[in-house]
């Protein structure tokens, strides 16, 4: 187990000293992941009360409706009075950790928030890839950070000798030095993908393995290439929807570990369906999640690429909204989640809009949804 | 104990990239005081047969590896599948020995 000083999980808005401000401090808030926790666990009435709440506004979990959660709950407060108790959102707190080659025990702190850079390549590239994947978040969804409470992005470097690796511990990132792949912290879209795997743990928790740890992996591949995309300002049309074309060197047999535009393709045995049809079951690696992420993968390239433009506008709005949607639980399937984006893509541009239309294509067009759904 | 003939695989899957990779050694392949040193690691990861889940480890960590071991010798043919976060003190050193082995 890898430890960080303070390495419990802290959030500026939750009240855990420093600047931030308790809870009680803005009481009369129902917060959204409370009424979402209600809506899935608590007794009947509560289910009830919390399902209605978040009826009245889907979008309840973002910051600006959190101002109208507060009118719902307690009549009405001023919404400026909220922003100031809410502390400093828009700004990441990263807080990057070398551990100096071993696999457990404490790390060391090397950079914070607002520090110049240090003389580790490593620590810089996952200090810069953090904030521009909280800028994606911040910019776009109005989410602010990982548990969208200004939740502190902990990255540990140079974990293990030649690890090939990176992954999200559940409190954490962290990233090895790679051996047959160059260093982990050189690709942003594997920092995004990481955070994006804390994003989803703290929404659905979409369980790691079979076909919800496939659609885990590929929102985290998703949110990985828009961190990318976004940073980069391009076009669906400019976007190379590789997914570790930054970590592989020139003797892996590909151009990137995977290929969101054309699954299978990546390198010379891509293991990656693009189509339902072509669906692996394994009991390798959690039962297939890196394997069959190529399927929801295809389905958010082929939006992306039907509605053009910027990816993280529409498609990723639409995505991001679904992710988060209360009916998305942790065993959810893809047809699950094919039926959420439908659902946010009908509410916010409507039934037979462009947007809706092209959802429900992209879903057919990977064998998700049948022709006559 | 003398290190029986054997001949041991793993399998590496998943993590980030997805890639798998696969170590195989033969004892016949090894000098002799290199299997015998192989084979007590061996019989340490053994001791408590992989797998599982690990204490307190509700879920795995995303992108951890899940791994497949095959042990042969002339009186067993056993298979073991285990995450990344279930390696324990007692296998880790055979995992840690074969992953220098690994290739795709
Ligand atoms: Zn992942």
């Amino acid at each position: 187990m890898v430890t960080t000083p303070n390495a419990a999980t802290t959030s500026r808005r939750a009240g855990a000293g420093g600047k931030a401000v308790t809870r009680s401090s803005v009481a009369c808030i129902v917060p959204p992941f409370v009424l979402d926790d209600f809506a899935r666990n608590g007794d009947s009435d509560q289910r009830a009360a919390a399902l209605e709440a978040l009826a009245l506004d889907m979008s309840l979990r973002d910051r600006r409706s959190t101002a109208a959660a507060v009118r719902f709950a307690s009549g009405a407060v001023d919404n400026r009075l909220l922003v100031e108790q809410l502390g400093s959102p828009g700004q990441p707190h990263r807080l990057i950790y070398d551990i100096a080659n071993a696999t457990s025990g404490s790390a060391t702190l090397v950079r914070a928030e607002g520090q110049d850079p240090v003389g580790d390549d490593a620590a810089n590239e996952a200090y810069d890839g953090l904030g521009d994947t909280y800028t994606l978040f911040w910019d776009v969804f109005q989410r602010d950070s990982i548990d969208d409470h200004g939740m502190d992005l902990r990255a540990i470097v140079h974990y293990g000798v030649g690890y090939d690796n990176a992954f999200w511990n559940g409190e954490q990132m962290v990233f090895g030095d790679g051996r047959l792949f160059k260093r982990f912290t050189l690709s942003l879209d594997v920092i995004g993908h990481e955070l994006q795997h804390g994003v989803t743990e703290h929404e659905s928790g979409l369980l790691y393995q079979d076909q919800s740890g496939a659609l885990n992996e590929s929102l985290s591949d998703v949110f990985g290439s828009l961190v990318k995309q976004y940073k980069l300002r391009q076009p669906v049309s400019e976007a190379d929807w590789l997914i570790g074309a930054d970590i592989v060197g020139p003797t892996f047999p590909g151009r990137a570990l995977r290929d969101m535009a054309d699954p299978g393709t990546a390198w010379e045995r891509d293991p990656q369906p693009g189509h339902m049809d072509d669906f692996v079951v394994t009991m390798d690696d959690h039962g297939g999640v890196h394997i069959n992420s190529g399927i929801p993968n295809k389905a958010f390239h082929t939006l992306a690429m039907s509605l053009d433009g910027y990816a993280w506008t529409d498609a990723g709005t639409i995505w991001y909204e679904a992710l988060r949607h209360y009916r998305l639980q942790p065993e959810s399937t893809f047809r699950a989640f094919a039926r959420l984006t439908t659902v946010v893509a009908r509410r916010q541009f409507g039934r037979q809009s462009t947007q809706a239309t092209a959802v429900q294509d992209a879903w057919r067009a990977v064998g998700v949804s049948r022709a006559d759904s | 104990m003398t290190a029986p003939s054997f001949r041991l695989l793993l399998e590496r899957h998943g993590g980030f990239a997805g890639v798998p990779l696969r170590a195989e050694l033969k004892s016949a392949d090894m000098a002799a005081d290199a299997s015998q040193r192989l084979w007590t690691l061996v019989e340490r990861a053994l001791r408590s047969p992989p797998g599982g889940t690990a204490p307190g480890q509700v879920r795995p960590p995303a992108d951890s590896f899940t791994y497949r071991l095959t042990v042969v010798t002339p009186d067993q043919h056993d298979e073991y599948a285990f995450d990344e976060s279930t390696v324990g003190s007692e296998l880790r050193p055979l995992v840690q020995q074969l992953e220098q082995h690994l290739t795709m």
